[in-house]
């Protein structure tokens, strides 16, 4: 199984490379955010099986942190490009 | 090894095999779709799906234990952000006034905004 | 009641992450969520009111949820084959529904479940109106004959 495992993950490790060029080519801001929030999602997945793989259950917490920081960082950039501003009200 | 092991092995094997599936045709979304609208159609479903089919086919390798729990956790923070963040995103777009390719106007020059 | 209700979820949440380790931890961790329950009840909620949900709204939020979860497989299935299909073929276009709710979170749900099914994005929020994009028309039926709304008004609106 750990061979199996360790399999997936280099392959969603590979993936992840490819929505690089995504965020590389744009061509708008925003296209570039929800590339680097995809590589986050999957950046979260590969956290979680690298703790079956160590055998460390703690990178399990890092992934939930990862995936807590992954959507407000998405959701506060996007802000700040929607109305050029970090204050205030969000309508 | 024992049948109910050897089943559990499958079933976490098939469950995180989709989830690569699908992230694989995400991303291949990203790369392909024409406008950014149709990009995070791509992104939102086909992430969320890929995440949550390979977390559940990790908490089906582990059994039970408190570990799963907190996997569970993850996919369900998952399922509610996933869209909303795609939600927030699509929303700018629109608010700053990128509009949509379609066939009726033409693909391409929409794009760059 | 606010903070009562926050508290729960908070301590539930504490004991999750907290696992089985030792009765000084769980002590820490729920005098923690009762605090910061407490706190927000009084300042960052102050205005604002919790979705309040009865027994039998919670019986078929969970009937709701289980039917996302499929269609939102669906979904995936369905990006997948436009994906994955050479010529693809999407003809996208905007859509403007209008709904009309009782409460803020069945706007929430509803543009939630529209994200989370086949074909179709909410775009925007603005009152009443939902701004949809959809992949190809056809995929706007369902919620332009109103099936997606009643599903919502049933599990968040009718007592």
């Amino acid at each position: 199984m750990g061979a199996f495992l360790w399999g997936v993950a280099i392959f969603l490790l590979a993936v992840a490379s490819v929505c690089l060029y995504r965020a590389y080519l744009g061509p708008t801001v925003l296209d570039r955010i929800l590339a680097v929030n995809v590589i986050g999602t999957k950046t979260m997945v590969l956290l979680v099986m690298l703790a079956f793989v160590f055998e460390r259950s703690l990178y399990v917490d890092v992934a939930l942190v990862y995936a807590l920081l992954n959507f407000v960082t998405t959701v506060v950039a996007t802000r700040y490009f929607e109305t050029g501003a970090l204050e205030g009200d969000w309508q | 090894m024992s049948i109910v092991g050897t089943v559990r092995y499958a079933a976490a094997a098939v469950l995180m095999c989709v989830g690569a599936f699908f992230f694989f045709v995400g991303t291949l979304g990203l790369i392909r779709f024409p406008d950014f609208y149709s990009r995070t159609h791509g992104a939102t479903k086909c992430d969320t799906v890929g995440a949550g089919s390979i977390l559940l086919g990790l908490c089906v390798l582990r059994g039970l234990e408190a570990d799963v729990l907190k996997i569970l956790a993850i996919a369900a923070m998952v399922l509610l952000t996933s869209p909303t963040a795609g939600h927030a995103l699509a929303r700018a777009a629109y608010r700053t006034g990128l509009r949509p390719w379609t066939h009726r106007i033409g693909g391409g020059e929409s794009d760059d905004a | 009641m606010k903070a009562l209700q926050a508290g729960l979820w908070l301590a539930a949440f504490w004991l999750v992450l907290a696992g089985a380790s030792g009765v000084a931890t769980a002590v820490v961790g729920l005098a923690g969520a009762a605090g910061l329950a407490a706190w927000a009840a009084y300042s960052l909620w102050a205005e604002d009111d919790p979705p309040v949900l009865s027994a039998r709204q919670w019986i078929r939020f969970a009937g709701y949820c289980v039917g996302l979860v499929r269609d939102i497989v669906a979904a995936a299935i369905l990006v997948a084959e436009k994906v994955l299909d050479p010529r693809m073929p999407i003809d996208p276009v905007l859509v403007v529904h209008r709904a009309r709710f009782g409460r803020e979170v069945s706007k929430i749900a509803l543009a939630n479940s529209i994200t989370l099914t086949p074909g179709t994005l909410t775009v925007d929020v603005d009152g009443d109106e939902f701004v949809i994009h959809c992949l190809a028309e056809e995929f706007s039926s369902e919620i332009r004959d109103g099936t997606f709304e009643r599903r919502i008004r049933r599990v968040f609106e009718e007592r």
